[in-house]
């Protein structure tokens, strides 16, 4: 390489006599200091040269940069409406490319702050059901002892036994104070005493590697201690859980920003061994602990896993379970995979196709600079002609023309951050997201931000630079500088392609719209409406008396009726399977007392309900739906019995067989992603989880303060927290709805972006135009027809456009149906709507520079003849 | 208007000394003798460069020859430009001289 550079130093073959003559100064050198003096000498002056040499292009090239700069800022300020527009179009891509950029960079940032993030994984459980692969984090409590017990790579482990809605209650002594103050709908967990030292996290107070070794002790969030203590410091100080435990607070820490965990407290797990035995948490029957383990520094992960796995295999067998397979996971990757787990989830599909809505929105403007520079070619004309007629090689007008291009995009880039620093906290309220701009600044992010709006100048700068540089000064000077047939083509492709992307993105919006109204309004098989729901306390009092709570929300006017439930409508809690005709066939199981259809609209179709003051109905009398029906294949259901063999230990059917009083209309417990399931109801008494009130719709407010008197009475010291039905099956939909936003503002801005295009094109058509319109006008022709010759161009483009886009927005968009079991048919309504949506937008574009130039006064237009 | 400088002028004055001998080879010979210092191949042959760019000098190819195993050497000459500039250099240089020498004297 170093020889080519040498080469190029001396353009007129020179490097032949150069190589030669030094060739001869080696001969003496060698000849008078020795050959290996020689050699090193050969090699100083050789770089010397290189080095004078390069020096001397960087100042050759310095001036000429100069002169360069000069005429591009001189050539914006000329063509400040199109400069405007290119840069502008630019700048907007930008920005919203450096939006996706900080959301797909904050959501592979996740659990980074764990320092030991690369020796952290997760117990895995997996295995094959009906040909089905499975896999879950949630594993028996004993697996976690186990393993850390019998394999010596596992240096830390820690489980989590997940809790929702607890409260924690501070009873405030200090300063002669008396209060209670209490802190409910706490997500926390029991954790084992090597959690901090498996998990990072920032301790505000309290030693991480000793904090819950005791049992009875607690570490809390930052916010919790700050709502429960104020200012007081709150290590040592006791909480009661739920009104039964008393804790003590052992430590405080920051809640992570980025972490698939959403915790707010930390309790020791080795409490659960003082309330409930030593054995305690050494359970072998209930698969619902997340467990994490510490691998040492250098770890061989495939040996790892089959040490765990041959063990667990041994464990299994030993007690008679069926075999699954056991392994690691890595926690790096757990957020953003499709594993299911309590906590914040990352999705990579949506990273994916932010992804490359991010590119094509870069694509499109680039489209739009090409177009842009291009359509300006003639006002430039003279300037090249001159150039060239002075002498002015064609490589060099190339490399100004890039370099013009480069300068553009380095100013979109600037405008592009300022746009970002503008609308960034519009943007993070939108999304309901916390990004900020500091990760930019960052070396290596602003050098990749800085080298791409570079590239991307050149690239996009490339084909305009040629297509100017290739200009004919004869031609030029004649003034005969029509675009060549092969130019306009290239840029009606280009529109075309701007709006046919535009258009699926309107397509992909309106149907996700469509999609989701659907969803929300589709008859579900009961009814939400007028019904408040709550949980139930985890208070002994409370579940003792269920009757005479009912009896007494009862009592009130507007109540009518009350039911309590595990689960209910939209929100199922259980499921199981019952073997029929040697198939195991899963169906979801709701346990529910007499009220439960009544309140919740189902409808029976056959037989009778459940009426709990028959003792036969308890645990064996079920109701099943339709669906079920037609799957266990029953003729006349109703008086049927079944056996019923669990699958699993765990089960509401503690009985051996089960009979059929009744069947109900089909309703959909779960949102509209998935089929309808068979579905059993039945009573069980030690499976209640909420409890659900339908009142008249009238006096709401009354509704709710009686109840929770009552609730007070059953539950002191219990918040009582409530929702409405209807209220909360739409964010059933929550991340469809983000698809939705995504989709709504990408379509947007590349509507935006294309329009801007086409904007640019017109004027410039039109500016071209204005003698050709000049003597129309004087010919009589009238503003309408003049502007329909002006639009008819683009109105092709348009319809060419939908042509293409159709058929790719209709496959992509049945894909994402396809994640809907119930879902709406892709209907020409909504490509028509976008048509004329896209159609709409580019004839109020051209129209508007078309009427421009169609008003213009013929005699301005035709005096420079 | 720019004037030669010195290693310009050097340079020039080697070619001219060497007269139809003057290739790279002898012209960094004769520079190293006379000024003493040690001129390296890249220096040289970038400053031969500019001033045929700028006219002074002129290249041509000898003939091929044998004891280069058939290959050219380069000879520079100096142009009428080139002799200009050495010229008025000169003189400059004289001007200036007395100018330092008349306030001395005086």
């Amino acid at each position: 390489m170093a020889e080519r550079l040498f080469r190029r130093m001396f353009p007129d073959d020179g490097f032949d006599t150069t190589v030669c003559d030094l060739e001869e100064s080696f001969q003496e050198v060698a000849r008078e200091k020795g050959f290996f003096y020689g050699k090193i000498w050969y090699l100083i002056q050789v770089l010397t040269a290189l080095y004078l040499y390069v020096g001397l292009q960087i100042k050759g090239g310095l001036s000429m940069f100069k002169h360069n700069l000069k005429i591009t800022l001189r050539n914006l300020r000329r063509n400040k409406g199109f400069s405007f527009i290119n840069i502008f179009g630019l700048a907007v891509s930008f920005a919203v490319v450096i939006f996706i950029a900080l959301f797909i960079r904050n959501e592979l940032s996740f659990d980074r702050g764990n320092e030991h993030l690369d020796r952290m994984y997760t117990v895995m459980m997996s295995g094959e059901w009906k040909q089905q692969q499975w896999r879950q984090q949630h594993i028996i409590s004993a697996a976690g002892l186990e393993l850390s017990e019998n394999i010596p790579e596992i240096v830390k482990y820690t489980r989590f036994s997940l809790q929702s809605n607890q409260a924690l209650q501070y009873h405030d002594t200090g300063r002669g104070q008396d209060r209670n103050i209490m802190i409910t709908g706490m997500t926390f967990a029991w954790v084992d005493p090597g959690m901090f030292e498996v998990f990072t996290y920032d301790f505000k107070a309290g030693n991480p590697e000793i904090v819950l070794d005791e049992p009875y002790s607690i570490v809390l969030i930052e916010e919790v201690a700050g709502n429960l203590f104020g200012n007081e410091d709150p290590i040592g100080k006791v909480v009661t859980l739920n009104n039964r435990y008393e804790l003590t607070v052992t430590g405080v820490v920051k809640k992570p920003a980025n972490s698939h965990l959403n915790l707010n407290a930390f309790a020791s797990i080795l409490t659960i061994r003082s309330i409930r035995g030593p054995d305690a948490d050494r359970n072998y029957e209930y698969n619902s602990y997340p467990t994490y383990v510490l691998l040492p520094d250098e770890h061989d992960l495939e040996a790892v896993n089959e040490k765990i796995d041959t063990h667990m295999a041994a464990v299994y067998k030993r007690l008679g379970k069926p075999v699954v397979k056991f392994s690691l996971f890595p926690v790096s990757e757990l957020y953003l995979s499709d594993i299911l787990y309590q906590g914040n989830h990352g999705s990579k599909t949506l990273l994916w196709i932010l992804f490359t809505i991010a590119i094509f929105i870069v694509i499109i403007a680039g489209i739009n600079f090409i177009n842009l520079s291009t359509a300006r070619a003639s006002t430039r004309a003279r300037e090249i002609g001159i150039k060239k007629v002075i002498g002015v090689l064609r490589k060099k007008l190339t490399r100004q023309f890039l370099g013009e291009s480069m300068f553009v995009a380095l100013a979109a880039l600037g405008t592009a951050l300022g746009l970002a620093v503008l609308f960034l906290p519009a943007f993070n309220r939108v999304f309901t997201l916390d990004l900020s701009l500091k990760s930019l600044f960052e070396p290596g992010m602003f050098f990749c931000l800085v080298a791409g709006a570079c590239i991307i100048g050149i690239l996009a700068g490339l084909y305009p630079a040629v297509y100017l540089s290739a200009f004919q000064p004869v031609t030029v000077i004649r003034g005969d500088v029509t675009q060549g047939r092969k130019g306009t083509f290239f840029r009606k492709a280009l529109i075309v392609f701007q709006f046919a992307v535009s258009i699926i993105l309107i397509i992909g919006t309106l149907t996700i719209a469509s999609q989701i109204r659907f969803a929300r309004n589709k008859d579900l098989g009961f009814s939400a409406k007028n019904v408040v729901i709550f949980p139930q306390p985890q208070s002994g009092l409370f579940r003792r008396n269920l009757n005479s709570i009912k009896a007494e929300l009862l009592r009130h006017p507007d109540i009518r009726k009350v039911s309590f439930s595990q689960g209910y409508p939209g929100r199922p809690w259980n499921n199981e399977s019952i073997k029929i005709d040697e198939e195991y066939i899963s169906f979801t199981h709701f346990s529910v007392d007499s009220d439960f259809a009544d309140v919740y609209g189902l409808q029976l179709l056959e037989g009778r309900f459940l009426d709990l003051n028959r003792q036969s109905d308890h645990l064996r009398a079920v109701v099943i739906n339709e669906t079920a029906v037609r799957k266990f294949g029953l003729e006349s259901p109703v008086g049927t019995h079944l056996p019923f063999t669990p699958r699993g230990n765990l089960t509401a059917f503690p009985v051996e067989e089960i009979e059929i009083i009744g069947v109900v209309k089909d309703f959909h417990c779960r949102s509209l992603h998935s089929e309808i399931n068979p579905i059993l109801i039945s009573f069980n008494p030690d499976w209640m989880t909420h409890g659900g009130i339908l009142y008249s719709g009238e006096n709401l407010a009354n509704v709710v303060g009686y109840a929770k008197e009552v609730w007070k009475r059953f539950a002191p010291g219990f918040p009582f927290e409530f929702s409405f039905l209807d209220q909360e099956l739409p964010q059933m939909y929550a991340k469809d709805a983000v698809f939705e936003q995504v989709f709504f503002y990408a379509a947007g801005f590349s509507i935006l972006i294309a329009c801007l295009g086409l904007l640019g094109l017109t004027s410039y058509v039109a500016a071209k135009r204005t003698k050709e319109i000049g003597i129309r006008k004087v010919l009589g022709a009238s503003l309408s027809q003049i502007l329909i010759l002006l639009s008819t161009e683009f109105t092709a483009a348009i319809i060419l456009a939908n042509l293409i886009a159709w058929p790719v927005a209709y496959y992509l968009m049945r894909k994402w149906l396809a994640n809907f079991a119930y879902r709406i048919d892709l209907g020409i309504g909504i490509f028509a709507l976008s048509a004329l949506l896209a159609l709409g937008v580019a004839l109020i574009t051209v129209g508007w520079q078309a009427l421009k130039a169609a008003s213009a006064n013929p005699a301005h237009s035709l005096k420079y003849e | 208007m720019k004037l030669l400088s010195r290693t310009e002028e050097f340079i020039l004055l080697s070619v001219l000394f060497l007269k139809e001998q003057a290739y790279s080879v002898l012209i960094r010979k004769h520079l190293n003798k006379v000024t003493g210092k040690t001129w390296s191949y890249g220096a040289l042959f970038i400053s031969l460069e500019q001033l045929v760019k700028k006219g002074y000098l002129k290249s041509s190819l000898t003939a091929p020859l044998r004891e280069r195993g058939g290959r050219s050497k380069r000879i520079y000459t100096l142009t009428k430009d080139g002799h200009k500039a050495l010229e008025e250099i000169k003189q400059i240089e004289r001007k200036m001289w007395e100018a330092v020498l008349e306030t001395d004297g005086g």
